[in-house]
């Protein structure tokens, strides 16, 4: 409906015509299929997709490496081969057997292992006086429960190395690359890490471990090892004879074993 | 316009707010129980499902030096402030903040979920409930937004 403006003085007819002009580019603007890029709902996607974007690509950047043997300490001792069998080291006939009761968390057996292992093996085992005997007690695991258990994992992991005729050579990285109690030193990732360094067959050892049952075993041992009122680790039954903790010395030690050699 | 206060539509017969809220405080409950077990050094109770210790004792479990979990529970507490704001002040553009922050979150817990399928090969129930959380924040806010008059339109014109 348009006015009649004729009868209008011309400044007022003049107004109204710019008036109804305005109007009629605002309605023509108005008109117009507005662009889907200025929703707001689209900007925040967009938004929100380039930030996760960026969070993502930090997260991928910053990705710590898978772990490897790169990362690992190489044990420095040479493990005699010959005279290994599963988880014993020495000459069946040897006149000393000493039985390590161990759990690869606990620090005094990493002690055990890498300061007087080394040099009993070298000055007693190979020359037939000791043969050592490791068993399973998987204890510090435990005390933060779970399912995955930081203490039984390695050790089945190192019966599992057994099966493929490598255990002391898994015991000695175990042990070189103890790092903490239940804080991840032997997740699944760094086991097998450790077990690509001690020269395992992966993929059976992947089989060997996942099947269960060396864990099962472990945790039957170390049931064995408290039923034998062993509670503490490492302990060392030397021809019978019980000592608890790890010997301070390696000549202190050596003096027992010679001991137990001439009874 | 995201200035612009919005009557919400309700869902389910109440504000949407409050269901964005009780899932906010889901995942703050998750992210909260994983950040102080992680913080204190154990590990998280997994009953009689596997994967969460593994989960927690990868190296993919720390952003930064960082647990993600925290990260977890700062998101929470983010999309829980902005679901509660939004209850009260019906303002449009925190509807569309707790959208786009929980899309942020969303893509991280993908690739967190990526990780644990594929990397771990173990996946923490914990972490798989404080994701679909997540997700449902996400899918939920927006279709809210979807069902929510604009601003523009006359209906919401307050």
């Amino acid at each position: 409906m348009s006015r009649d403006t004729r009868a209008l003085p011309r400044q007022d007819r003049r107004r109204l015509e710019l008036e109804q002009r305005r109007e009629q580019r605002r309605r023509l603007r108005d008109d117009r299929p507005s662009s889907p890029l200025r929703s707001p709902i689209v900007l925040f996607t967009i938004g929100a997709l380039a930030i996760g974007a960026v969070v993502v690509g930090f997260a991928l950047l910053g990705q710590p490496r898978p772990p490897s043997v790169d990362d690992l300490i190489q044990p420095t001792e040479i493990v005699p081969a010959a005279l290994a069998d599963g988880r014993t080291l020495g000459v069946a006939d040897a006149p000393v057997t000493i039985e390590i009761w161990s759990d690869f968390q606990c620090p005094a057996c990493g002690d055990l292992a890498r300061r007087i292992e080394p040099p009993t093996v070298s000055t007693f085992v190979v020359p037939g006086t000791v043969r050592l005997v490791y068993h399973d007690a998987a204890f510090q695991g435990a005390r933060v429960g779970g399912n995955y258990d930081e203490s039984v994992e390695p050790a089945a992991a190192a019966r599992c190395a057994a099966d493929q005729g490598l255990f002391w050579q898994m015991h000695n990285w175990l042990f070189a690359n103890q790092s903490g109690e239940n804080e991840g030193a032997y997740n699944a990732g760094r086991l097998r890490a450790i077990a690509t360094g001690a020269g395992l067959d992966l993929a059976t050892y992947d089989t060997c471990m996942a099947t269960g049952d060396q864990q099962t075993a472990v945790g039957s041992e170390t049931s064995a090892a408290r039923a034998a009122s062993i509670n503490q680790t490492p302990t060392l039954i030397i021809n019978g004879v019980t000592y608890v903790g790890a010997p301070s010395n390696f000549a202190e030690f050596s003096l027992v074993i010679e001991q137990a050699a001439q009874q | 316009m995201i200035t612009r206060r919005v009557a919400a539509r309700p869902l389910l017969g109440i504000h949407p707010a409050i269901i964005l809220a009780i899932l906010d405080i889901i995942g703050l409950l998750v992210a909260g129980y994983l950040a102080v077990v992680e913080l204190s050094g154990r590990l998280p109770a997994c009953g009689p499902i596997k994967g969460c210790e593994e989960v927690a004792l990868s190296q993919y479990n720390n952003f930064a030096g960082i647990p993600v979990a925290v990260f977890g529970v700062l998101l929470s507490v983010a999309l829980l402030s902005l679901a509660l704001a939004w209850w009260k002040t019906d303002i449009y553009g925190l509807l569309l903040g707790h959208y786009g922050l929980s899309l942020i979150g969303v893509m991280f817990d993908g690739y967190f979920l990526y990780l644990q399928v594929f990397v771990i090969k173990a996946v923490c129930i914990w972490c798989v409930t404080y994701e679909v959380s997540l997700l449902l924040r996400f899918l939920i806010a927006a279709l809210v937004w979807y069902r929510q008059p604009k601003p523009e339109e006359p209906e919401a014109l307050q």
